[in-house]
């Protein structure tokens, strides 16, 4: 497997494999619960028992960040795959029918890509009362739109070929030609937008949580770890820069098999995309 | 080079209709009802009736609508829900503030990005390279609010170097750490970017040319390559100061900075719908009108584009 020995790959899979192990083994992997408060051990500094230390009110913030890594994986995989969905059906229909629906389709992507990421997450979430729900749909309801428009090139191109034509003339409906004989040529560009942009999803919602949006006390969350957390920062700094330090090392992770995927399956770049945007 | 600035302007309009609609749904998605919401819980009923007539939400959906559009191209985004001040006045009053920081952000990032993705590909493959390489990785995925934090923690609390938030007297030493903050990323992305398209365009045979008629080095790597190899950097550059004006959002809240930004958090909070909207629709026009200086940009410096 050429894919296994690509450096990136290697680095990116395995802190993968250690958030999704954190995130399934997480109440064996901890000696604290995460919500467990101890009134005595207020932001004690991390030693041998408390290896990140405590927090304003004695949490155990090891405990808090690997049970955090279920929220970040929940929400980065639950928005993206959603998006995933969404933005392969749209851009399926826009590419393989063309004409008026495939014009209609693309304004209304235009229009979603038009607003700053981060903004129209904020302002799609604040409608709805505070959890993780809101940022869920929010995610989903804004990062369909780069896949609808990766996903009507390829349908185009693949549309074009031979097999599609051989398979038209045998009478396929197009239902079938797209389902049976179309996507399944697409998948390569689908995994790297999949697996580019879950470090964004996971970024995102760690950024909608810092802000007070999304999961809410005492749901272990590492963006409102930091946020909470750096109320403190002069007297107890690991409060805050261990769930950051949890999330960079994830966030590295997943662009690093992004990177990595993207070498190897797409050394041309032909799913370049366009970013969903920034913070 | 005209016709196409006006084609593109054109272009504009249907999405800026789209992004406008959009805030009006979201808008009238927000639960309560915002005359109410506006006119505050001590207001007496007249001036409530009075602001449901303003911004007509005692009438059928289309008219709200027509009304809306109307009065955002009038400039009126409607009234804090908390301040009872025109929405359009708090953000002209914020917006300098996000603007300074935008810019001193992208500045900075120019110029450290720029020049390490020079050298990074004119050294290819040595350990300048990949060191570069790896801390702009570091760069692209540390979250931008916790960087902030570690370099208030190390810069400020630990080294009392610089002031850890706030604005102050609006002195330089304020702006140092969110700057920083706001532009690695940036210079993470140029260093990336400068050193692919450098690369590719040093393999030109148009290079071997200038090289062979005898130009400099110097000559060949800025007039040749760079001119270049410029535009992809340019886009990058436009793309990221859009983002910055309209959304230095987290780093304005870790450092205390009065700017949009901030007042947006603080709008979330107290679910402030009016200014919510509001600013995000004028970030949005800012996104977009960016956007579109880029394609004109991008034309100018590649004649080709126009007649695409």
């Amino acid at each position: 497997m050429k894919a296994l020995r690509h450096p990136y790959i290697l680095t990116g899979g395995a802190i993968a494999l250690l958030l999704v192990a954190a995130a399934i083994f997480a109440p064996w992997i901890v000696s604290y619960e995460p919500d467990a408060i101890d009134l005595h051990n207020r932001y004690d500094a991390p030693s041998w028992n408390h290896w990140f230390g405590t927090d304003e009110i004695g949490r155990d913030v090891f405990s808090r960040v690997i049970h955090g890594a279920r929220i970040s994986l929940l929400i980065g995989v639950g928005a993206r795959t959603m998006g995933l969905i969404i933005g392969v059906l749209v851009g399926s229909v826009s590419g393989y029918y063309g004409g008026k629906i495939d014009a209609l389709l693309q304004r209304i992507v235009d229009i979603t890509m038009a607003f700053p990421f981060l903004l129209l997450v904020i302002s799609i979430a604040v409608i709805f009362s505070e959890g993780l729900w809101p940022v869920f749909i929010a995610l989903s309801a804004v990062m369909w739109a780069s896949m609808a428009r990766l996903m009507r090139s390829q349908v185009m191109i693949a549309k074009e070929r031979e097999y599609v034509a051989a398979a038209r003339a045998f009478g396929a409906s197009d239902a079938r030609i797209l389902i049976q004989h179309i996507l399944p040529n697409t998948y390569a560009p689908g995994l790297i937008w999949w697996t580019m942009g879950l470090a964004h999803a996971i970024m995102a919602e760690a950024g909608l949580s810092f802000l007070g949006m999304g999961a809410q006390p005492p749901t272990p969350s590492w963006g409102s770890m930091i946020n909470y957390g750096s109320q403190a920062i002069r007297v107890a700094p690991w409060v805050s820069l261990f769930p950051g330090a949890a999330l960079a090392v994830t966030v590295l992770g997943f662009n690093l098999l992004g990177e990595g995927l993207r070498d190897v399956l797409d050394p041309r770049g032909q799913s370049q995309q366009a970013p969903d945007g920034q913070q | 080079m005209g016709s196409y600035v006006i084609r593109r302007l054109l272009m504009m309009i249907p999405v800026l209709w789209g992004v406008i609609t959009i805030a009006f749904f979201l808008s009238r998605l927000a639960p309560g009802d915002p005359a109410d919401a506006m006119a505050g819980q001590r207001a007496s009923e007249e001036l409530r009736q009075q602001i449901r007539e303003q911004y007509g939400f005692d009438r059928p959906l289309h008219v709200q609508y027509g009304l809306y559009l109307w009065n955002v191209m009038r400039g009126d985004l409607g009234l804090s829900y908390d301040s009872h001040r025109p929405v359009t006045a708090i953000i002209m009053e914020r917006f300098p503030n996000t603007f300074r920081l935008a810019f001193s952000a992208m500045v900075a990032a120019v110029i450290l990005g720029v020049s390490a993705g020079l050298i990074s590909a004119l050294l290819p493959n040595t350990w300048y390279d990949r060191i570069t390489m790896f801390f702009s990785l570091l760069g692209i995925s540390t979250p931008v609010f916790w960087l902030g934090l570690l370099l208030m923690y190390f810069v400020s609390v630990r080294m009392r170097l610089l002031p850890p938030s706030g604005f102050g007297d609006g002195g330089i030493q304020y702006l140092i750490l969110p700057a920083i903050t706001l532009g690695t990323q940036s210079v993470a992305f140029l260093a990336r970017m400068t050193r692919a398209s450098m690369l590719e365009i040093l393999n030109e045979e148009y290079l071997r040319t200038a090289r062979a008629k005898g130009a400099s080095p110097f000559i060949v790597i800025v007039k040749h390559a760079f001119a270049n190899a410029a535009i992809p950097v340019v886009t990058i550059i436009g793309l990221d100061f859009a983002s910055y004006l309209s959304g230095s959002v987290l780093t304005e809240k870790v450092f205390s900075w009065p700017g949009l930004g901030r007042h947006i958090v603080t709008a979330i909070a107290q679910r402030d719908y009016p200014v919510i909207n509001g600013t995000v629709l004028f970030f949005a026009v800012i996104f977009i009108l960016i956007n579109l200086l880029i394609d004109v940009l991008y034309a100018y410096l590649d004649p080709r584009i126009r007649y695409d």
